[in-house]
C-alpha cells in the first residue's frame, strides 16, 4: 500500500529554514520582481542555454562579457578559475566555453593552455596551468593526443595493452595533476576517427582503430579516479555524427579541434559537468499531472479515462515518461507534483489507474489546487529547503509555463513538445541534474525529505517542543573523517548555505589533505532518530594550535534544523577538543546573502562575542570553564 | 571595370566579413589580416566557413595554406565555384 502524502493544500507547510510560520504564502510569492539587471542576466542566459547555433552563441558571449564589465557577474553565479586544456587550438573554445559555463551559474576566470602535449602541461610543476591554480581544469583530448595505436594485425592482448597504456597516458598526468594542484578534473572521451581502413571487418578486428578509441574511452571509465570526471565527448559526437565532428581541412590548417555547428553542444556539455562539480545541478522536478504524466484530464475523464500504459501509442509515451522519471527518483533527483486540480481526485489518479509508474510516496511535495502555479512552487521550494534555482518545472500547457518563467526566473522552465514520446529528451536536453558522484544520501533523498515532514506533522501535534524532540529519539555519532564520508562532506561544503558559519567551498583534494593532517581537526555528525536516518549532516573543520583550537568551518545540513543538535556538536566538539589539550575554542562567523541564521551562533550557545563587525563576528569559548548544554540527542560511540 | 558578377560577390562578401567580424569592414584585392582588428587564425576558420557556406563552395586544403589576401580569397571563390 502506498502511504498517505501530505495533506497540503496551496501554499501551507513552509519548511524550518524559511521565513516565519505567521505568513507563508506572502513571505514565499515571487516578489520583489527581479530588477532590471537581473532579468536582463537571465533573459540572456536563458539565450544561451537554448542556443544551438554558433555564430548567435559567440554574439551572446559577446554580449555577456559586456554585461559583465558594465554589470557585474550574473546574480547567484559562484566565481572560479577554470582551466581549459585541448587536444588541439582552445581557443577554438575559450569564448563559447566562457558563456556556457555563466549559463551553468559559474562565473570563470579562463585559463587557456597553448596547444602542446596535453601532458607536459599537467606535469611540468611551472607550467602556465601551475602557475594559474585552478579550481577546475578541463582536458578535452582528441585523436591527436592517442601517442601510440596498435597495428590493425594486433592480437586481442596486444591491443587492449595498447588501450590500457593510451588510457594510463591521459589519467596519470590528470590525477597526477589533481594531487599536485588540489583541483578536480573534467577529462573529454574521444570521438573515434571518421575512416576506417579494414572497413565492417574493423568491428571484428581488435587492431582496428576506432574499436581501439572505443576501448580506450571505456578503460577512461573504468579507471578514472577519484576527482576525475569525465564528459562523454565521443557519446556526444555519435549523437551528433562521428564522420562530421571535425573538418579535417581546419584541423590541418589551425588545429580547429571540432566544427563550429557541435561547439555550442560541446562547452554546453562540459559546463554542465563543471556546474555539478561545483554543486549547481538542480536537485527537484515539478511535474504537472494531466497532459505531462498521463494523457487527458483526470478531473473529467476520471482515472479509469486516462491514457496511460498499453492500449493506445500516446499512453505508452506517456508510461515510458513515467519510468523516466522514476529512474531520476532513484538516482535522488527530488520529485514533487503542482497540478491544477482537486487534490483527492489527483490522488485517486495514483490510487486506482493500474498501470500508474509513479505513486504517490515517489513525491515529496504533492499539491493540487487552484492557485497559480508560481506560487504553488515557491511554496514547494520551502517546504523542501531548496532555493528556487534547484527547481525545475515541467509542464505540457505553455500558459504555466510562461507564468512560472516570467515571476519566478530561478527556475528552470524547459519547453516540452506536443509529443510526450520526445518528453524524456527535452527535459534531458537541459543537463539539469548532471552529477559528478552518486552518494547514498542522493539516492534515499525522496524518502528522507518525507521523513521531514511526518517530523513536521508530529511537531504539530506534539504540543511543546522539548518532549517532541525528547519523542523523536534522536542518536548522532561524532567523528573525525573517514575515507566513506568524504563525498558527502565535499558535497556539502559546497551546497550548505543557510547554516554556515563561514561557506568556504573545498574541494575533495583539500578534504582529504585535512583528514591525513594531524593538525586539523574534522568531524562529521550523522544522525538518525526513530524516523529516519538523516545521514551525514554537520560538517566540523578547524586548526589546532597549541592549546587553541580554531574553526574554518561550521555547517549543517538543513533538514536537520531547530533539533537541538546545535548544542550536541558543541558538546562532542568540546569534549574531543579537551581530549586535544585544547583550551579555548574560536570560531568566526562572515556574513553571506544566506547565513543570516548564524549570525548569532555563538552567543546563543554560550560563546564570548569577542569582536563584531558588520558581515563579520567572532566568539571564543573557554573549556576549563564549559559545562555541558542541554540536549536531545544521545551519544553514538564514534567508529 | 567591373561587370555585374563582380559587384555581387564584392557584396556578398562585405556581408559575411560584417557578420563574422561584426562591424563594417573595408575591403578590396590587397586587404589582409593585418589590415582588419580581430582577424586572428580563430576568425579566419570562421570567416572561411562562412564563405564556403555563403557561396556554396568546399575550399581546398591547398587553397587555405596559399590564401594570403583578399584578392586571393576572391579568386578560391570563383575557382572552387566553377
Amino acid at each position: 500500500m502506498r502511504s498517505v502524502p501530505p495533506a497540503s493544500h496551496g501554499a501551507q507547510a513552509v519548511g524550518p529554514c524559511s521565513a516565519p510560520r505567521s505568513s507563508p504564502a506572502r513571505s514565499l510569492s515571487p516578489s520583489p520582481p527581479p530588477d532590471g539587471r537581473a532579468s536582463e542576466w537571465s533573459a540572456l542566459l536563458e539565450q544561451v542555454r537554448a542556443c544551438d547555433d554558433y555564430v548567435a552563441l559567440r554574439t551572446l558571449a559577446r554580449r555577456s562579457d559586456e554585461l559583465v564589465r558594465a554589470a557585474g557577474a550574473p546574480p547567484g553565479s559562484v566565481a572560479r578559475r577554470v582551466a581549459l586544456l585541448v587536444g588541439g587550438e582552445a581557443r577554438f573554445l575559450e569564448a563559447p566555453l566562457r558563456v556556457a559555463l555563466r549559463a551553468a551559474g559559474i562565473e570563470p576566470q579562463l585559463y587557456r593552455a597553448p596547444f602542446g602535449p596535453l601532458a607536459a602541461e599537467l606535469l611540468d610543476p611551472d607550467s602556465g596551468l601551475a602557475a594559474f591554480r585552478p579550481d577546475l581544469c578541463v582536458v578535452l583530448p582528441t585523436l591527436a593526443s592517442i601517442g601510440a595505436w596498435p597495428d590493425p594485425g594486433d592480437t586481442p592482448e596486444g591491443a587492449a595493452a595498447a588501450a590500457e597504456q593510451a588510457c594510463r597516458d591521459l589519467l596519470e598526468p590528470a590525477a597526477a595533476f589533481r594531487a599536485r594542484a588540489g583541483c578536480d578534473v573534467v577529462l573529454g572521451t574521444i570521438p573515434p576517427p571518421s575512416v576506417r581502413p579494414l572497413g565492417n571487418l574493423g568491428a571484428k578486428r581488435a587492431g582496428d582503430p576506432v574499436r581501439f578509441v572505443q576501448r580506450l574511452n571505456l578503460e577512461l571509465g573504468d579507471r578514472a579516479p577519484e576527482g576525475v570526471h569525465l564528459v562523454d565527448v565521443a557519446a556526444l559526437a555519435a549523437a551528433r555524427g562521428t564522420r562530421d565532428w571535425v573538418d579535417l581541412k581546419y584541423w590541418y590548417h589551425a588545429k580547429q579541434p571540432v566544427r563550429f555547428e557541435h561547439v555550442p553542444a560541446l562547452v554546453r556539455e562540459v559546463s554542465a559537468v563543471a556546474g555539478a562539480c561545483f554543486g549547481r545541478a538542480r536537485k527537484a522536478l515539478v511535474l504537472d499531472l494531466d497532459g505531462t504524466l498521463w494523457g487527458g484530464l483526470v478531473g473529467e475523464d476520471g482515472p479509469g479515462g486516462l491514457r496511460l500504459g498499453e492500449g493506445t501509442p500516446d499512453g505508452e509515451a506517456f508510461k515510458a515518461f513515467q519510468q523516466y522519471v522514476r529512474a531520476l527518483r532513484e538516482r535522488g533527483v527530488v520529485l514533487a507534483a503542482c497540478s491544477k486540480n482537486d487534490p483527492e481526485v489527483a490522488r485517486r489518479a495514483f490510487a486506482e489507474h493500474p498501470e500508474m509508474v509513479l505513486g504517490l510516496d515517489d513525491f515529496a511535495s504533492f499539491r493540487a489546487g487552484w492557485e497559480n502555479k508560481s506560487e504553488v512552487i515557491a511554496a514547494i521550494a520551502a517546504e523542501l529547503d531548496l532555493g528556487l534555482d534547484a527547481l525545475v518545472f515541467l509542464d505540457d500547457s505553455p500558459l504555466e509555463r510562461e507564468e512560472v518563467r516570467s515571476l519566478l526566473p530561478q527556475v528552470a522552465v524547459p519547453e516540452l513538445p506536443p509529443d510526450a514520446a520526445d518528453y524524456p529528451r527535452a527535459l534531458e536536453r537541459g543537463r539539469y541534474f548532471e552529477a559528478v558522484s552518486l552518494s547514498d544520501e542522493d539516492r534515499r533523498r525522496t524518502e528522507t525529505y518525507r521523513a521531514r515532514h511526518a517530523a513536521r506533522e508530529l511537531e504539530a501535534s506534539a504540543g511543546d517542543v522539548a518532549s517532541f524532540l525528547r519523542d523523536l529519539r534522536m542518536r548522532g555519532r561524532f567523528r573525525p573523517f573517514a575515507p566513506v564520508d568524504l563525498e558527502r562532506v565535499v558535497q556539502l561544503t559546497n551546497k550548505t548555505n543557510q547554516f554556515n558559519l563561514t561557506t568556504r567551498r573545498t574541494t575533495r583534494a583539500e578534504v582529504e589533505a585535512r583528514a591525513a593532517d594531524p593538525r586539523w581537526f574534522t568531524r562529521t555528525l550523522r544522525l538518525a532518530d526513530r524516523l529516519t536516518d538523516h545521514g551525514l549532516v554537520v560538517v566540523v573543520q578547524g586548526l589546532v594550535e597549541g592549546d587553541v583550537l580554531t574553526l574554518d568551518g561550521w555547517l549543517m545540513s538543513c533538514r536537520v534544523l531547530r533539533r537541538g543538535v546545535e548544542a550536541f556538536v558543541l558538546n562532542e566538539v568540546v569534549r574531543d577538543a579537551r581530549s586535544l589539550g585544547v583550551r579555548e575554542l574560536r570560531a568566526t562567523w562572515e556574513a553571506t546573502k544566506r547565513n543570516g541564521m548564524v549570525a548569532d551562533l555563538g552567543p546563543r550557545l554560550g560563546m564570548q562575542v569577542v569582536a563584531e563587525g558588520p558581515g563579520r563576528a567572532e566568539w571564543s569559548l573557554d573549556l576549563d570553564t564549559f559545562e555541558s548544554l542541554e540536549t536531545p540527542i544521545e551519544r553514538e560511540p564514534g567508529a | 571595370m567591373t561587370t555585374d558578377a563582380d559587384t555581387e560577390l564584392w557584396a556578398r562578401l562585405g556581408a559575411v566579413f560584417e557578420d563574422v567580424f561584426e562591424q563594417e569592414v573595408e575591403l578590396s584585392r590587397e586587404t589582409t589580416a593585418a589590415d582588419v582588428e580581430g582577424w586572428d587564425s580563430v576568425r579566419n576558420v570562421e570567416l572561411l566557413v562562412a564563405l564556403e557556406r555563403e557561396f556554396g563552395v568546399r575550399f581546398t586544403t591547398g587553397d587555405i595554406a596559399t590564401l594570403s589576401d583578399v584578392g586571393g580569397l576572391v579568386d578560391a571563390i570563383r575557382a572552387r565555384a566553377g
